[in-house]
């Protein structure tokens, strides 16, 4: 059975390449609100979504100030996640699909079970951090879990290469 | 289920990645179904049992709590 909605196999190494340096960056964003100056932008309209606590160095103007190192850095590690998660491994085959399903299915409930947690144990401006790590942990979640059970787990007995003889058995 | 992969290639001398080669399947697939943790579909589980030149019935076998 062809799986569907899966990305070439190589794209898989690009996903790798654009989220480990986009997660780098989100999280220098967030513990130092880090910035790239080239990514100063002034764009020729008033933001209308921005419900007051938006990083827009002008509000009022016809014009606004934004910096679009954040917006990089979310957009990066989204995209990166999705292909990692979503490309093809070499040998894509049904055993692969069930891992595959399986571990999204973990992946969801672990991230609503942290999630849940969170709203009951974290509250003001930590909350609102909680919800931008969340963008982006249900894909982590993911990403961890399905290579590990693929590639570290089901290698621990399967090492064995040699079969066994019948005068062994 | 159980099943009896591990015996036929050790009849036909050959690794679990040559029988994964094969039958177009990963490595890890055929230690999983060794191993009793993953059932494998029909279609998979009729061309394993043509490389080994049996019926399905004689390399799967249903078990009591199937």
């Amino acid at each position: 059975m062809e799986p569907r909605f899966l990305f070439p196999h190589r794209f898989k190494l690009i996903g790798w390449i654009i989220a480990i340096p986009s997660i780098i960056l989100g999280l220098l964003v967030l513990i130092n609100d880090f910035r790239f100056d080239f990514l100063t932008v002034k764009v020729p309209f008033k933001y209308f979504f921005d419900g007051g606590f938006s990083s827009s160095d002008d509000k009022g103007n016809v014009f606004s100030i934004f910096n679009f190192t954040d917006e990089i850095s979310v957009i990066g590690s989204i995209l990166g996640l999705l292909l990692i998660a979503f490309s093809k491994v070499r040998v894509e085959d049904e055993y692969v699909s069930q891992i595959r399903l399986e571990s999204l299915q973990w992946a969801i409930y672990l991230n609503f079970a942290l999630l849940i947690l969170a709203t009951l144990l974290v509250y003001g401006l930590a909350y609102y951090m909680v919800a931008i790590y969340n963008m982006i942990t249900p894909l982590l979640f993911f990403v961890i879990r399905f290579h590990y059970i693929l590639f570290f787990k089901n290698n621990e007995k399967g090492a064995e290469h040699r079969p066994i003889r019948p005068t062994e058995l | 289920m159980k099943n009896r992969i591990r015996i036929e290639r050790a009849i036909l001398d050959i690794t679990q990645a040559d029988l994964a080669k094969k039958i177009n399947v990963s490595r890890q697939t055929i230690n999983a179904i060794e191993s009793n943790k993953y059932v494998p579909s029909t279609v998979l589980a009729l061309k394993i049992a043509r490389i080994f030149g049996k019926r399905v019935e004689e390399v799967f076998e249903l078990e009591e709590n199937d």
